[in-house]
């Protein structure tokens, strides 16, 4: 408070008591944008502690305003970039709008170029440079980007800890050795689509990060038993989400490999991987009772009864399945459910396209799981929605169910 | 004016001519001016009011129902496939399109996922879009579109 005293004292100024440190508490303790806004309004030195304090930015700029963004906004830790899957502004973020960034942010956590289309290897390798203190990166769908930005990044940014690089198609084993060596920190890694991994790569990257919990190889169909079970092997006590959808190499060897060490694990995503069997998932299922949450199995055609009901009896704390197009199951499975004394965590449900499951099963599901909230029942010839109403199925009240259309499903199981 | 005959094949190209075609009765492009030399836009980028002159010369496909523009000729993997009523083109893009509920059938070439789609102004289904195969040798198709011939139209070439 200013102190006014009798006319022979100076009156003082708030401005040249109050110290920086005084004023961010000051800051910190606003709690609406508006009144953040308007604290910048005061003078130039508060507009500077203002934008100091500013850790986050999402932004659409081209290269003038980012300079001038990097000048105000020196302090920023998350600069979120992204752009939109389609159309965009032309020509959307660059290598030289890259160079900025790298020169300007110096204190930079995360950063998000998601469909940044139009980046190639010498932006990334100028964030890579640039940028030591970077710990996420996505650049997902930035198709034009090789092993030769991405080694720079995993070279200058020892601390990551998340990267993203989905749908990267030309990424190979070299960027997953350059992790090894230098990001030891790792623990997310995002590789949906970079057919050129293969088991070599999975390898040496887990020679390196044995930290990793979430590990995304869908669509990596190159990848075989030998990968992932090295992988299992070495990250079994971090391992908590592991995708991989469509890795049709993949077999029991794999399953039973993931049940025998990695027991946290929450999220398994194996759909499309044909050679699985009942047995191995049994025995995942067992080992993994109490940590699994997520489980997709659509397309493993020798998935039968004798799984599903393993599944539905053991792991208790399930809150996702999908078993479509396992055309072998029958109601028998759900049959385990009628002993059972507790209900069913269950809250979403496909079984699209299990021609042999009726009615029946789903009303013996449904006596057990109160908490469903979507069901996924298309091209099931003996369940429809006359079929459902005639036998009397009570649905829970917030459930939705898929007859025939595109409800929006839910992205747990992607 | 010197008109030069654009150079080599209109790729990556996008949108102007779609733009300002796509409510506007089909104008009459001639070839013009100068090509792009150093900057192609990227693939799905729209750039307005630029100074340059640039390649008109698109080829377009319609729909066959109410003329709302779908696809470029540039696009077309594969003219040898089958719809549902005779021939159909295989396409890496569509546009203008809706794409409605996935669903898994079992097709001549084995398990797929696959979405029908629709033109996003009148609704008619012009074919589909594979999400997803079963067989390696079908992985190819995933992402891309079948557009049924007798559902598309050329635009004025």
């Amino acid at each position: 408070m200013a102190s006014t005293v009798d006319d022979s004292t100076a009156t003082v100024c708030i401005n040249d008591v109050l110290m920086d440190d005084e004023l961010r508490l000051v800051l910190a303790k606003l709690d609406s944008e508006t009144d953040k806004e308007n604290f910048g309004l005061v003078c130039k030195r508060w507009l500077h502690l203002q934008s100091t304090e500013r850790k986050k930015l999402f932004a659409r700029a081209g290269p003038h305003m980012l300079r001038r963004m990097a000048a105000r906004f020196s302090r920023l830790q998350e600069l979120d970039l992204s752009q939109s899957v389609s159309r965009s502004f032309y020509p959307g973020v660059t290598d030289s709008d890259l160079c900025m960034i790298a020169d300007g942010f110096k204190c930079l956590k995360v950063l998000n170029l998601q469909n940044c289309k139009g980046i190639t290897d010498n932006g990334i390798v100028a964030i890579g440079k640039g940028i030591s203190s970077l710990q996420s990166l996505d650049v997902s769908y930035c198709r034009k980007l090789t092993d030769k930005g991405l080694s720079a990044v995993a070279e200058g940014c020892s601390d990551l800890r998340s990267l993203h690089l989905a749908g990267c198609r030309f990424i190979t084993d070299g960027v997953l050795l350059a992790l090894s060596k230098k990001c030891h920190k790792l623990e997310q890694l995002g590789l949906q689509g970079c057919i050129n991994i293969t088991d070599t790569g999975l390898i040496d990257l887990v020679n390196g990060c044995q930290g990793i919990r979430f590990l995304d190889i869908n669509k990596c169909s190159n990848i075989g038993d030998v990968g992932v079970c090295i992988v299992s092997e070495a990250c079994s006590s971090s391992l908590k989400i592991f995708k991989l959808l469509d890795c049709y190499k993949i077999g029991d060897v794999s399953i039973s490999s993931l049940g025998r060490f990695c027991k946290s694990l929450e999220t398994l995503i194996v759909g499309g991987c044909r050679d699985i069997s009942d047995d191995s998932i049994i025995s995942l299922a067992i080992a993994c009772k109490n940590s699994l949450k997520n489980l997709r199995m659509d397309w493993c055609l020798n998935i039968s009864d004798s799984s599903l009901s393993c599944i539905l009896t053991e792991c208790v704390n399930l809150e996702a399945l999908d078993i479509g197009c396992c055309e072998e199951v029958t109601d028998v499975a759900f049959e385990g459910l009628i002993s059972r004394e507790n209900e069913l965590t269950l809250k979403v449900l496909k079984v699209s396209n299990c021609p042999k499951i009726t009615v029946a099963g789903i009303r013996m599901l449904l006596d057990k799981c109160v908490s469903l909230e979507y069901l996924d029942v298309r091209s099931c010839a003996q369940i429809t929605e006359a079929l459902c109403s005639e036998a009397g199925l009570q649905f829970p009240d917030c459930c939705k169910v898929n007859f025939t259309g595109s409800l929006s499903e839910p992205d747990v199981l992607l | 004016m010197t008109v030069c005959s654009p150079s080599g094949k209109a790729q990556n190209w996008t949108p102007l001519a779609l733009i300002l075609a796509r409510k506007s009765p089909p104008l009459q492009f001639s070839a013009i001016g100068f090509s792009f030399l150093n900057r192609q836009p990227a693939r799905g980028s729209a750039h307005l009011l630029r100074a340059h002159f640039i390649d008109l010369t698109v080829r377009l496909y319609s729909c066959c129902n109410c003329r709302n523009h779908v696809s470029l000729h540039d696009d077309i993997i594969s003219k040898a496939f089958q719809g549902r009523n005779g021939r159909a083109f295989l396409f890496s893009h569509a546009m203008n399109i809706v794409v409605g509920p996935k669903e898994d059938r079992h097709l001549l070439t084995g398990l797929h996922t696959v979405a029908d789609v629709h033109c996003s102004d009148c609704r008619e289904v012009l074919g589909w879009k594979y999400e997803r195969a079963y067989e390696a040798s079908q992985k190819y198709k995933e992402g891309k579109f079948i557009l049924e011939k007798s559902k598309i139209v050329k635009e004025n070439w």
